[in-house]
């Protein structure tokens, strides 16, 4: 009886929130169309479920995402490493992180479609440029603070430089790499679903825009859910390999 | 030596710049790049052009004061709210499962839902730029504020300072750096929802966003990237102006 008090005691705010959303929805001072009550948003969620055209727009924004991700993953590391390591190719590439960082890169993106087209392409490229900041930036500072005791030890041990590189180097930048993915995959999510709404006919937010064409706010609301979850499943996952493979931090 | 470095480091900035610039130019001209990407020439041409005869100042304008306001509300909200909660218990109780189950909702999937409520109005924009960049300024705020060293505490409530000093005259300060993080990403979230909110559900009107659209449309690519370059600077040149700020008021604390 205690612990149910406790649960709610612990989660007051978001019962609160709940109360008060279907309070203003009951009380009929907007229109079902625009203030649906909760109920009515889940009963849309169920119905949506078993659509193919749920799942397969789900599944084209997942691409996107991840694709754009993989891709900012694969240069953003190896760049920021570089630069760690080598004076001469900080200096070269300093500038553009430093000028490009609060830049609104996704502003690119009307011009992105002019070259790749309307497709994936275009999306990707916007996913990538904006998730490898965060990625670089993090890759760079973590693998500057590398402890210099443990490189030392290592030397001191006999490691050779490729096997410094990979057994002492590598994993000691490694949690604040994977600090820089967590900021990049939000991001990456919410670009993905901003480009599809602007211009695409295909995605999740492409689903979103259109639904919300129909003024139903019970189905747009859905959504959001959906995208919600997306985002929220991606952390998690990233949060599950980060614990598989950096488990000592 | 710090010195040196600095002016060897904006030089080298500026050298970079007018490379890629060169560049773009020479492969326009010799049209290694398709011929509706406009070269440097013409944009800036144009740039001037539109400056000239006054006819992006009310683009800039509305844009700048969608983005201010946006930023300020979050400024004054996020951190008012984020130090409160930071400082005490029941209210930071309250807030943190908000905070888990709203902040990982990109919130730019919420802008649909406003546009509903509030139709294309400044309204709608404005709320879409708070919601996007007050998580990140609360976060910042309230991890700024759980970390600050207890013993400033304890010895200011020991030397008997009431709780509006502690949080005026010790939290703060010990918390700013923090807080100046969380602002700076939230600048960087505003101008990018502001590009956002105007691109999408515009008809007519004003902005920098609703200026790109409307020359994407006519297929003026020069236009386009005008606008892409006047935004990026105006990204630029504010976030320099909040470490111009940081600078002064955290003169204490380094980089």
């Amino acid at each position: 009886m205690s612990s149910i008090w406790q649960l709610i005691k612990k989660y007051q705010s978001l019962i609160l929130v709940v109360v008060v959303w279907q309070l203003m929805a009951l009380s009929g001072l907007f229109s079902e169309q625009l203030f649906p009550g909760i109920e009515k948003i889940a009963i849309v969620f169920l119905e949506l479920l078993p659509t193919s055209d749920l799942w397969s727009n789900i599944g084209i924004t997942l691409y996107r995402i991840l694709a754009g991700f993989a891709l900012a993953a694969i240069v953003g590391v190896p760049l920021g490493i570089a630069m760690s390591r080598s004076r001469t190719f900080d200096n070269i590439m300093q500038p553009i992180f430093t000028f490009g960082y609060p830049v609104p890169r996704v502003a690119l993106y009307p011009i992105f479609v002019l070259i790749f087209g309307i497709g994936s392409g275009s999306k990707i490229f916007t996913i990538f440029l904006e998730c490898i900041f965060p990625i670089v930036v993090n890759t760079y500072y973590g693998a500057k603070r590398v402890n210099i005791l443990y490189i030392w030890s290592g030397q001191n041990m006999g490691a050779d430089k490729r096997k410094l590189f990979w057994r002492v180097f590598l994993p000691g930048a490694m949690p604040s790499i994977f600090t820089g993915f967590r900021i990049a995959l939000p991001i990456g999510v919410v670009i993905a679903v901003l480009t599809e709404m602007i211009s695409s006919s295909n995605g999740i937010g492409y689903l979103l825009t259109y639904l919300s064409a129909s003024l139903s706010q019970s189905q747009v609301l859905a959504v959001v859910v959906y995208i919600s979850l997306i985002g929220y499943a991606l952390d998690r996952l990233l949060l599950y390999v980060r614990n598989r493979f950096v488990y000592w931090s | 030596m710090q010195n040196n470095s600095k002016k060897w480091f904006v030089l080298t900035s500026i050298g970079e710049i007018l490379f890629f610039l060169l560049l773009w130019q020479v492969l326009s001209i010799t049209s290694w790049f398709p011929t509706y990407v406009s070269s440097p020439v013409e944009i800036f041409s144009r740039i001037g052009e539109m400056f000239a005869d006054g006819s992006i100042y009310p683009h800039v304008g509305i844009s700048l004061y969608r983005t201010i306001l946006g930023f300020l509300l979050v400024v004054l909200i996020g951190t008012v709210l984020g130090m409160l909660a930071g400082f005490f218990k029941p209210i930071g109780n309250f807030f943190d499962p908000l905070i888990s189950f709203f902040n990982p909702i990109p919130k730019i999937a919420l802008l649909p839902v406003f546009l509903v409520w509030f139709g294309v109005t400044d309204v709608t924009r404005i709320l879409i730029i708070f919601t996007s960049a007050f998580f990140p300024c609360f976060i910042a705020t309230l991890d700024g504020v759980r970390n600050i060293n207890k013993l400033y505490l304890w010895s200011a409530e020991n030397m008997g300072a009431s709780k509006f000093k502690m949080l005026w005259r010790i939290i703060l300060p010990a918390a700013l750096p923090k807080i100046f993080d969380g602002w700076r990403v939230a600048l960087a979230l505003t101008f990018v929802m502001m590009f956002s909110s105007e691109m999408i559900g515009t008809s007519t009107g004003h902005g920098l966003g609703f200026m790109i659209l409307n020359a994407d449309s006519y297929g003026r690519v020069d236009i386009v990237l005008a606008g892409v370059f006047i935004i990026a600077l105006l990204g630029f040149i504010f976030d320099r102006l909040l470490i111009l700020l940081r600078n002064r008021v955290l003169w204490w604390s380094e980089r």
